[in-house]
């Protein structure tokens, strides 16, 4: 991904955001990284991007289990956002959940391109971001 | 022609012999013999006509004894005694009558009947042949004079074949009758115009306990049953009567319990296949159908405990993995970290982790606790009161932000209920209520009970700032599920509650809308 590019981390596990922006350091990306809490926040906050006419996010690493919105709930929302927008943001579902059913939904999203299971090892994060 | 008329008191054996007239002897009537007036037509003398007799009776296959009225002995037989007892003529005549009847209790009596009426026609009687063997035979006997002494002649029609067939049908009539009244199913039998031909005890038994009527013969099958059934069973019976095998599992309610029947209506059909009426069954399924409801019930439970354990170990593997993935990752950064404030700030991150394990851990050991505390400290326990103190326990809260409680549950209500739950319930329900009260209305909070059958449904209905039903109900009750971004909310309280109410029995629902406010309803089982 390219240098200016932001990478957009939504997850309510505020240690594990800390740890992967740790591991994006160590790693030498100096990318700027934005985290949100919930799907909400982060879909409040990109929605301003988009009407300023700020560039959205190079890629999203995207939790599923969150309060007030959550993975899915943020994934249908930010379609309609995204809609319009002919660069289409890659998204990687990032969670601790191995439940089946969530692997299947996620397979209906053609937005997602990998469900990762915590926790994402440092070479899988390297191969994602330097797709 | 003239008859014979054997009844007629002869004076002599040539009376009986000289008779002028055409003879016709009905010795049998199923086997008359004629003789011609030869008197007239011929120059047959009296003892041609001897001869001739005994010519017939050497001759006639129908058994016909000649008896001495006054001491039984044979006097003449005819042909047909020697077949029917497989006996010489030589050796029976002479003998008494008594020595080939087989019942002489029974012959006793026909010969005082014979002696009241004259004459004795086709009464049954056993007779013995030589070798032993019983013969039934029907016998008709006629007395008439010869030279002042009184004969009978014994004419026997041999019925035992007859008998025979008639007991085996008897016997298996007698079978199937026994089978028929001592099966547990209920049969009736109706012509094609649905009248009562026949039934048997169950089905009386039946009528009796589910519609206290006596079944009677020649009634018509919809006078049994109340009115409102009767176009239903209309509509049954017409393909059965059509030639269709029809069957359905019913219950009937009698005093309070359900009495489950089998019923089974099977055409039947005359020779030519045309349907001539049907039989109705009845079999009482009760204790079978009580059975599958129980299994069904059990296996619903068993799927549902399944489902349930399914999803717990999801949420436990979701719940350890993510603290468990962070603490490695804190452990690979502090073994390659060198500095030492970089190492502290790490170790504060573990710690915090360990501390979330742990709060995670006891969450769910509560819920596993719940589940394994089922049975204990039952107890009943008054719904007015528990509120009262539930609104106690929250009293400093529910000062702060003014909220209005009323408790409108009436005094007298009582639930069979684990007190700990109870008290965690209700404290659950008025703690969401008053941290979701809307800040835009004075917050009223009310607790009302509606008895309903066997069970006693809570609401507990607040004004506050509700919550978006639609979005949310799948995920209002799961762990860590939190939808208002309160910073005290844990998103473990209704899940825990949730648990509660369910390992107890009972339901809980929810009722929403943004703005407007919120109602919990929970069902007391």
């Amino acid at each position: 991904m390219k240098e200016n590019e932001k990478i957009c981390i939504i997850d309510d596990d505020e240690i594990y955001i800390f740890l992967i922006k740790k591991s994006l350091s160590a790693m030498g990306i100096n990318n700027e990284v934005i985290s949100y809490l919930n799907g909400s926040d982060a879909l409040e906050e990109l929605m301003q991007f988009k009407n300023n006419n700020q560039e959205l996010p190079g890629i999203i690493l995207l939790d599923i289990n969150m309060p007030i919105m959550d993975g899915w709930e943020f994934l249908t929302e930010f379609r309609k956002l995204n809609s319009t927008n002919t660069k289409k943001i890659p998204i990687y579902i990032v969670s601790s959940s191995i439940a089946n059913e969530d692997f299947e939904k996620s397979k209906t999203f053609p937005e997602i391109l990998d469900y990762l299971s915590k926790p994402v090892e440092l070479e899988t994060l390297e191969t994602i971001l330097n797709f | 022609m003239k008859s014979l008329h054997l009844n007629k008191q002869y004076s002599s054996d040539d009376d009986l012999f000289q008779n002028k007239s055409d003879l016709q002897l009905k010795l049998d009537q199923q086997i008359p013999i004629c003789l011609d007036d030869l008197s007239n037509e011929s120059d047959f003398s009296i003892q041609n006509h001897e001869q001739l007799l005994h010519s017939i009776l050497n001759f006639l296959p129908v058994p016909l004894i000649i008896t001495r009225q006054k001491n039984g002995q044979i006097v003449m037989i005819s042909q047909g005694v020697e077949n029917i007892l497989q006996i010489k003529k030589a050796a029976i005549i002479g003998n008494n009558i008594d020595e080939i009847i087989a019942d002489k209790t029974e012959f006793s009596k026909i010969l005082l009947l014979l002696d009241a009426k004259g004459k004795i026609q086709n009464e049954e009687i056993c007779i013995r042949n030589v070798h032993g063997v019983n013969i039934s035979c029907l016998v008709s006997i006629e007395t008439f004079i010869s030279n002042g002494e009184c004969f009978y002649i014994n004419a026997f029609t041999n019925i035992s074949e007859k008998k025979l067939l008639e007991d085996a049908i008897q016997n298996s009539e007698d079978n199937l009758r026994t089978v028929f009244e001592n099966t547990e199913v209920g049969y009736i039998l109706f012509d094609q115009f649905q009248y009562i031909v026949s039934y048997n005890r169950p089905a009386s038994l039946f009528a009796i306990k589910e519609f206290n009527k006596e079944i009677h013969i020649g009634t018509n099958f919809s006078t049994y049953f109340p009115e409102i059934m009767r176009e239903y069973l209309t509509n049954i019976i017409a393909p059965v009567l059509k030639g269709k095998i029809t069957s359905f599992e019913r219950f009937i309610i009698h005093n309070g319990e359900h009495h489950w029947y089998y019923v089974k209506f099977s055409p039947v059909f005359n020779k030519d296949y045309l349907v001539a009426g049907f039989i109705m069954s009845m079999e009482n399924i009760t204790d079978r159908k009580k059975n599958e409801i129980e299994l069904n019930k059990s296996l619903n439970l068993v799927t549902e405990q399944n489902k349930k354990l399914l999803n717990f170990s999801y949420i436990v593997s979701h719940n350890l993995r993510s603290h468990a993935s962070n603490m490695i990752s804190i452990l690979n950064f502090l073994e390659k970290e060198k500095s030492e404030n970089e190492k502290a700030g790490l170790l504060i991150h573990l710690k915090k982790v360990s501390q979330l394990l742990n709060e995670t851990l006891y969450n769910l050991n509560e819920v596993v606790s719940i589940q394994k505390n089922l049975n204990t400290t039952l107890e009943r326990l008054n719904l007015f009161d528990y509120i009262n103190q539930a609104i106690s326990v929250l009293n400093k809260e529910i000062n702060s932000k003014n909220v209005l409680v009323n408790n409108q549950v009436p005094n007298d209500i009582t639930i069979n209920y684990n007190p700990a739950y109870l008290e965690s319930i209700l404290l659950n329900f008025l703690s969401n209520s008053i941290k979701y009260a809307s800040p835009e209305r004075l917050p009223i909070i009310n607790f009302n009970t509606i008895q309903k059958n066997n069970a006693i449904e809570l609401f507990i209905s607040d004004n506050g700032i509700g919550i978006d039903i639609s979005k949310y109900h799948d995920r209002l009750f799961g762990m860590y599920k939190t939808f208002h971004g309160n910073k005290d909310a844990r998103g473990i309280g209704l899940f825990i509650t949730k648990n509660q109410i369910d390992a107890m029995g009972g339901k809980v629902e929810v009722f929403s809308e943004v703005n407007v406010g919120t109602t919990f309803k929970i069902t007391f089982s």
